[in-house]
């Protein structure tokens, strides 16, 4: 391993978030567009990007400085709005016709992949383009962070339906199927999970969530989490446990629709 | 288990950054197969996470997912050798439901067949 540490980080990083991360199974709107919308902010130096659906190129791009200049190639079939906008350097006033017209390109249910390679010519640095951040506010997304102010609730409301129980240490325990409430064992040994020095301490790092089968009832899962000081645990179906933990994995980085600007 | 079957399993999954086999028992790494250069450090820190995890006080069976913005941890007891554990390091989009139903195949042999 290298002794520098800024090249180790960069490593470490890489090894956390991917290296593949120019192909996505985008199932919603937000997800493609979301898609789309970080590969243009990405880009630092002039970059032609190719946007592939199911392996058929879908659209071309150039952008630069996180802006989009310009769009270089479209499909034949795309309407006359967005053909006009096509070949020619991008101004911000266009950003409402830009918007509407990957909205268009971008419905979701669609496997993209982005591929970058320098372009043929150096952008004319007299139009910087629009900014991939307008473009977010035009199609109506938002990161996240920026619009969910508590992850943990919002996860239990998605999980609703595969959720079982809630365990806080100090606080009542909520279940959420009064006819089939887990069992004062259970419960007791997932209070005491939680007791300090809990052995799930020192594997949880920042907002991670530890999910695992329960050994006792494989029907159950337990995903034990913390925040700053305070442990809590909930109870799901095992059978939903992988898509929770991506769920809690993604929800920071895929874009959530709020009110357009 | 080679590192070769390591390899054919990881290069079928997008965001699949890392895949390894630890024996939790001797505590060291059996193998690996790896999208970029990865230090022993990191292989080493993943070994002693599945220990902690299988060898601990937890009541754990089988899998354990540790998920969280930077990506997913995959932990999986292989069924005939519950102290051998196939590790996978996953990006943060990568498709849990199938990474998780295809590392359940490939810690049975039998259904591999």
């Amino acid at each position: 391993m290298t002794d520098h540490p800024s090249i180790a980080t960069i490593l470490a990083r890489a090894a956390a978030l991917g290296t593949d991360s120019d192909s996505l199974a985008a199932a919603s709107a937000e997800e493609a567009q979301g898609f789309v919308l970080d590969a243009i902010a990405a880009c630092i130096a002039p970059r032609e990007l190719t946007i592939l659906d199911g392996g058929i190129p879908l659209l071309r791009l150039e952008a630069a400085s996180g802006q989009l200049s310009r769009i270089v190639e479209l499909p034949d079939n795309a309407p006359a709005e967005a053909q006009a906008l096509s070949c020619k350097p991008l101004k911000f006033s266009e950003v409402e016709a830009v918007a509407r017209t990957l909205a268009r390109l971008l419905p979701g249910d669609q496997r993209l992949q982005c591929r970058s390679t320098p372009p043929l010519r150096p952008p004319d640095p007299a139009h910087s383009g629009i900014a991939s951040d307008a473009l977010c506010r035009q199609l109506g997304l938002a990161l996240p962070d920026a619009v969910i102010p508590d992850r943990w609730a919002y996860l239990l409301a998605a999980a609703e339906e595969v959720l079982v129980a809630v365990i806080e240490p100090g606080h009542p325990t909520r279940q959420f199927r009064p006819s089939h409430p887990i069992p004062g064992t259970l419960e007791r040994q997932l209070q005491t999970l939680l007791e300090p020095p809990s052995p799930a301490a020192n594997i949880l790092n920042g907002n991670e969530i530890l999910f695992f089968i329960l050994a006792s009832d494989p029907d159950l899962a337990i995903g034990l989490a913390r925040d700053g000081s305070h442990p809590r645990a909930l109870v799901i179906e095992a059978e939903a446990m992988a898509d929770v933990a991506a769920f809690w994995a993604s929800l920071p980085h895929v874009p959530i629709a709020c009110a357009p600007d | 288990m080679t590192r070769d079957d390591l390899a054919r399993f990881r290069a079928g999954f997008a965001h699949c950054e890392l895949v390894m086999l630890a024996d939790t028992a001797a505590r060291t790494v059996l193998t690996f197969d790896s999208a970029i250069h990865q230090g022993q450090e990191r292989l080493d820190d993943l070994c002693a996470t599945a220990c902690a995890l299988f060898r601990a006080d937890l009541p754990v069976s089988g899998m354990a997912l540790l998920s969280g913005p930077r990506g997913s941890r995959l932990f999986l007891q292989m069924p005939q050798e519950p102290s051998e554990v196939i590790c996978a390091v996953l990006g943060p989009r990568a498709d849990l439901p199938a990474i998780c139903a295809a590392a359940g195949q490939l810690g049975d042999p039998e259904s591999m067949t």
